[in-house]
Formats: structure tokens, sequence, C-alpha cells
């Protein structure tokens, strides 16, 4: 191909290419940091982990030969979470139940044999007076320290929002 | 038309288009691996699995009617059953299934039951794959008939589907 002689034309259309390759890299990297600043600031990787992770959870406490109490180790102040049959659903908090979220949802394996109570944990965050955080049963209208315990007693497995550690008999 | 316009097509349509096309997907891909590498349980799950069939009451583990205490290396006979194992859990858009073979030492009968059959069967051809895991357990146990005990060996051949169960994106 005679198609690169050295003539004054052929350079131009080279530097012509290397402004159509520096344009075409400019969009790929301005597109990384994009993506990389959307993943940052949405919560997608949080609630995957949760959904996954409380489903392990569930199936863990269903393999368990006795009644147990489990505090699920994990910040869960700013989700919601929706129990379902076989599954839950992580959602960001709901704010004043207005409006509707994009929610993670992932499988358990239930237990026919025991029933598991099916309901939604909606942990109500608030400033006090002083600035500090304080979480609420809206149910209960009581607050909070632990945001979630699995419960299994003989018959049931039932998710629920822990009143605090030190009142843990309070849900036995 | 030119020989150099004729060129230039080719060059685009041949290589810098599929060039283009390529890094994109390649970076997507980088951020897809990035996530699900760090949610990677395979081995979690499959251990899970394996006590909750060995350590519930409502799977395979004996269970005292006197005291309601669970013995987790004891196999109830009576629970060693296809119908019963597979009616005590709920497989819809479960990732697990399984196969166990329970020999009897002193009398050398083998027992042979699956869980979540239909999808044991189609998943345990899959195995090479990344996405499924198999994971075979072996060990002696105690087999509680109805006349007493005798010593066993229980094989247990699990297969998870990672993509099964996986999280999910819904919208409310």
């Amino acid at each position: 191909m005679n198609l690169f002689k050295n003539k004054k034309a052929e350079g131009t259309r080279l530097s012509l290419w290397t402004l159509i390759d520096l344009f075409v890299l400019l969009v790929i990297v301005i597109a990384f940091f994009f993506e990389i600043y959307t993943i940052s600031k949405n919560t997608w990787f949080e609630k995957r982990f949760l959904a996954k992770d409380i489903a392990m959870m569930v199936d863990t406490v269903y393999a368990s030969p006795a009644d147990v109490v489990v505090v699920y180790p994990q910040n869960t102040l700013w989700f919601s979470f929706k129990f379902e049959k076989n599954k839950i659903t992580v959602f960001d908090r709901l704010q004043e139940k207005k409006v509707s979220f994009s929610g993670i949802t992932q499988y358990f394996t239930e237990d026919n044999k025991l029933e598991f109570v099916y309901k939604d944990l909606n942990p109500i965050v608030e400033l006090n007076k002083n600035g500090e955080i304080t979480i609420r049963d809206e149910e209960l209208n009581k607050n909070m320290f632990v945001p979630m315990v699995f419960k299994k007693s003989e018959n049931k497995i039932e998710p629920v929002i822990a009143l605090s550690i030190d009142n843990l008999d309070e849900l036995r | 038309m030119k020989k150099a316009q004729a060129f230039n097509i080719m060059h685009w349509s041949f290589t810098r288009i599929p060039f283009i096309i390529g890094l994109i997907i390649i970076f997507y891909l980088f951020f897809s691996s990035q996530y699900n590498f760090a949610l990677e349980t395979h081995k979690v799950g499959d251990y899970i699995f394996e006590k909750r069939f060995l350590y519930s009451p409502n799977a395979l583990a004996y269970q005292d009617p006197e005291t309601k205490r669970v013995y987790p290396g004891i196999i109830d006979m009576t629970k060693f059953d296809e119908d019963n194992i597979n009616k005590s859990f709920v497989f819809e858009k479960s990732y697990i299934a399984a196969k166990f073979e329970l020999t009897d030492l002193e009398t050398g009968h083998v027992k042979e039951i699956y869980v979540n059959e239909k999808w044991y069967n189609r998943w345990s051809s899959y195995t090479s794959f990344e996405q499924y895991d198999q994971y075979i357990l072996k060990r002696f146990v105690l087999i509680k008939t109805k006349d007493g005990f005798t010593k066993g060996f229980l094989k247990m051949d699990l297969v998870v589907n990672n993509l099964q169960g996986y999280a999910s994106k819904v919208d409310l």
C-alpha cells in the first residue's frame, strides 16, 4: 500500500487521526471517572451486600438446632428491609413513606416447618436536640439501639428491630 | 472513490470501531467483576447448607422427642426421606440442590435421596463452570432407627448455583 508516503497531506491526515484518537480516549476516560463517581455516590453496593448477607444470615439461623437470638452485626441504619416469602429486599430508607425506591432482592431458602414472620423494617433515624443520632421504631414508638435482630423460637423466625442490647430479654 | 478514502472507511469499520467497542466492553466487565468478586460467597453458602442439613431438626438431625434436644451427628432415618426433605424447604428460586447417600455400616444397606432433584441433575453437569459449586462432604454418623442406633457413613453432594438467588434490582 502506498498510503503512507512522505507527503504533506498524509502528515495532516495523521494529525487528524491522532486528534480523533485523543478525543475517543478522552470520552472513555470521562466515562470511566463518571462510573466511579456514580458508584461512590449511590448505595447499590451496600444494598446488594446487605441483601446477600441477611439472606445468608436467615439461612444460618434456620440451621440452628436450638432457639437463638442473633444480633445482626452490620450498620443497617440507612436502609429499609422488606421480608417476604423466600426473599428479602433492601431499600434506601423510606423517607416519610412518600417515595418509592429501587431495591435489591435476594432469595433465601425458607423452611416449611417454621413460620417466617414477613414484615417491613423501617428504622427511623433522627437527630435529637443535642445533634445526636437516635433510631426509632415507628410501630413501637421507642428509641432503638441495635437496628436488627433475628429471633428463632421453636415455631417461628422473626426479624425485629432490637430495643437495645441491654434489653434483649424483651424480645424473648 | 479514492484509495485513501476507501482505506479510511475500512480502517474505521474493521479496526477502530471494534476496538472502541471492545474497550467499552472491557471496562464494563472490569467493573462487574469487581462487584461480583467483592460479594463472592461461594464457600460460605456451601458451608451454611451443609450445617443446615445436619444441624436443623427440620432436616436430618435426630431430635429427642422427650427433651427436644437436637443431636446434629445423628441421622434420623424417619427424616431421611426424599418427600420429607423436599417438603421441608421452599425451593422456589433456591440456589441449592443435593444428593445424600447414607450407608448403614452394619448391614451394608445404602439409601440415596435427592434434594431439589430436578435442579441437581441439571446443575451437576455444569460444576466445571465458575458459577456452579460442587461440595462433597463425607463423614461418619450415627443412624437412629426404630430399633436403636447403628453406625453409618454419610456422603453429601451439594451443588450450588451462584447465579440463582443472586441479588436483582427491583423497582417498586
